[in-house]
């Protein structure tokens, strides 16, 4: 069911005001936020004002767009108008206020949707965790002894606790795939260079991508749109004989039996028993990683001149690092790229859709922050990525799938199409939610309306 | 084993018109390294041979 089209539809017949339904979610952060730290600013006054404004479209009779009143986040990354956009980073804490919202911002205000709060991230999205050195860790919603993911960590766990319909994040090498797997929430990292970019924060312009976490498919599929200035609410059936194979190999390795087994019944609903190993694997995750530590050092180059102190030192000694990276090995980075996703490309001849896991367990823990690689214990804040990075580099997008699992922590799969086939993966997404072998984890909060 | 001596990441820092915090050294000589080794592996790679004749379908 979709949550969006209901407060819409509530607020479009009168049933609640706008200015209800703001309010109630402003109190839903400020009763939960304390607990899970995943939102850092509400923007109270914004907030009531646009909702003062769609009630009055209402009642002059005036369309106020698909979603009127629906109030949503943002990830401290994107430009809202009169607001300091920090980028999670107390180095940009004076900087002066930006003039105009970011352009997928402007998109969702002009559909009526109400941005009422920035959400937590990495410092300058440079992490898979939202350990934050000022607004600290954001914590998972569903144990908050575990982490909630990265670097859209504050975005995924606002959707996954039931204090936001909807937000916004960033994903450059899995920064809203991971957060919304260890969250158990529907999140798309969309065909690269098919989301406007302006009033986004950037860290590597060459895989940054902008997308939306929702509660249901519906909503993803609403969102987004939106965002792409496609607008289109319904989502199709499915087609008949799709051609879907899962990615073995090092998609395989070190995942727990469970995600796999979910993979294999996916896979069983598809009638294929298809699997590839991906050649060059490991060659494309370290292209990915060594892109970003040179885009981003070279971004921030000019500002860790200037205030190399202000940065938390752990993003500021990468980025430094970083800027220091041969150009040979840059241009062998973008070589790997061009050839990855040339490969990607003919599997995609063949292939509709490629399945894989987006970690290899549920959310680590914050006081034991391991993954397993190779059957050795390695820090999750570096090594968590794994199945998303290499990924990255093809520019497809990429569906991630919530499994919830009563009783235990949620996690995600990858589903993957080829560019600009977002139609593809929306409607294999409300087929595996219609079946029940996808669904979001979303507390439940205790007050209503 | 740290490849990356303070005299040379001095150098690399003059390069880029950087002048590194004392306290940021060892953690920079800690992310050099870390590059060092992932670009010696995408160095190392031949693109034009694929792994196996055959593309693993």
């Amino acid at each position: 069911m979709s949550l969006i089209k209901e407060i819409s539809t509530n607020i479009r017949s009168g049933h609640y005001s706008a200015h209800d339904i703001v309010t109630h979610y402003l109190n839903l952060i400020q009763k939960t936020n304390s607990s899970i730290k995943s939102v850092t600013r509400i923007l109270e006054e914004r907030a009531l004002k646009a909702a003062h404004h769609i009630d009055s479209l209402i009642a002059s009779g005036k369309d106020p767009g698909p979603l009127a009143g629906v109030p949503f986040g943002v990830k401290d990354l994107f430009d809202l108008e009169g607001e300091i956009t920090t980028s999670g980073s107390q180095v940009f804490k004076n900087k002066k206020p930006a003039s105009k919202d970011a352009a997928v911002i402007q998109r969702l205000c002009e559909a009526g949707a109400i941005p009422i709060a920035t959400l937590n991230m990495d410092e300058f999205a440079y992490g898979f965790i939202t350990d934050n050195s000022y607004y600290g860790i954001t914590r998972n919603p569903h144990d908050t002894s575990r982490f909630a993911g990265g670097s859209s960590g504050g975005s995924a766990a606002s959707v996954a606790a039931g204090i936001l319909p909807f937000s916004l994040g960033s994903d450059t090498n899995g920064s809203i795939r991971i957060p919304a797997a260890l969250c158990g929430v529907w999140g798309i990292r969309p065909t690269y260079n098919s989301m406007p970019m302006q009033g986004v924060y950037p860290l590597s312009e060459s895989c940054d991508t902008v997308g939306p976490f929702c509660q249901n498919i519906t909503d993803l599929k609403i969102v987004c749109d939106v965002m792409a200035g496609t607008f289109n609410s319904s989502v199709n059936a499915l087609s008949s004989n799709l051609k879907v194979a899962q990615l073995g190999g090092w998609f395989e390795r070190d995942v727990n039996p469970e995600i796999l087994k979910v993979i294999q019944d996916i896979m069983v609903l598809f009638q294929s028993d298809k699997k590839i190993e991906l050649q060059y694997v490991e060659q494309a995750r370290i292209a990915s990683y060594l892109m970003t530590a040179s885009e981003g050092g070279a971004l921030h180059l000019p500002i860790l001149r200037k205030y190399p102190l202000k940065y938390d030192p752990d993003t500021r000694d990468r980025l430094i690092a970083g800027a220091m990276l041969p150009t040979s090995s840059y241009l062998q980075a973008k070589k790997i790229e061009q050839w990855f996703k040339i490969y990607i490309n003919t599997l995609f001849k063949e292939y509709d859709l490629l399945i894989a896991p987006t970690t290899g367990d549920i959310a680590p823990k914050i006081d034991d922050p391991v993954v397993t690689v190779e059957g050795k214990s390695v820090s999750a804040y570096t090594n968590i990525g794994i199945y998303t990075q290499s990924l990255s580099l093809t520019g497809c997008p990429i569906l991630s799938v919530p499994i919830t699992r009563d009783g235990n922590l949620p996690f995600g799969l990858q589903i993957m199409a080829k560019p600009f086939q977002e139609h593809l993966l929306f409607e294999v997404g409300a087929m595996l939610e219609q079946k029940g072998i996808a669904k979001a984890s979303i507390l439940q909060q205790k007050t209503t309306i | 084993m740290n490849n990356f001596s303070a005299e040379f990441i001095d150098k690399l820092s003059k390069m880029i018109d950087l002048k590194i915090p004392q306290e940021a050294f060892k953690g920079v000589q800690h992310n050099l390294q870390f590059l060092e080794d992932y670009s010696k592996i995408i160095q190392e790679c031949d693109l034009n041979q694929p792994k196996t004749e055959e593309p693993n379908i």
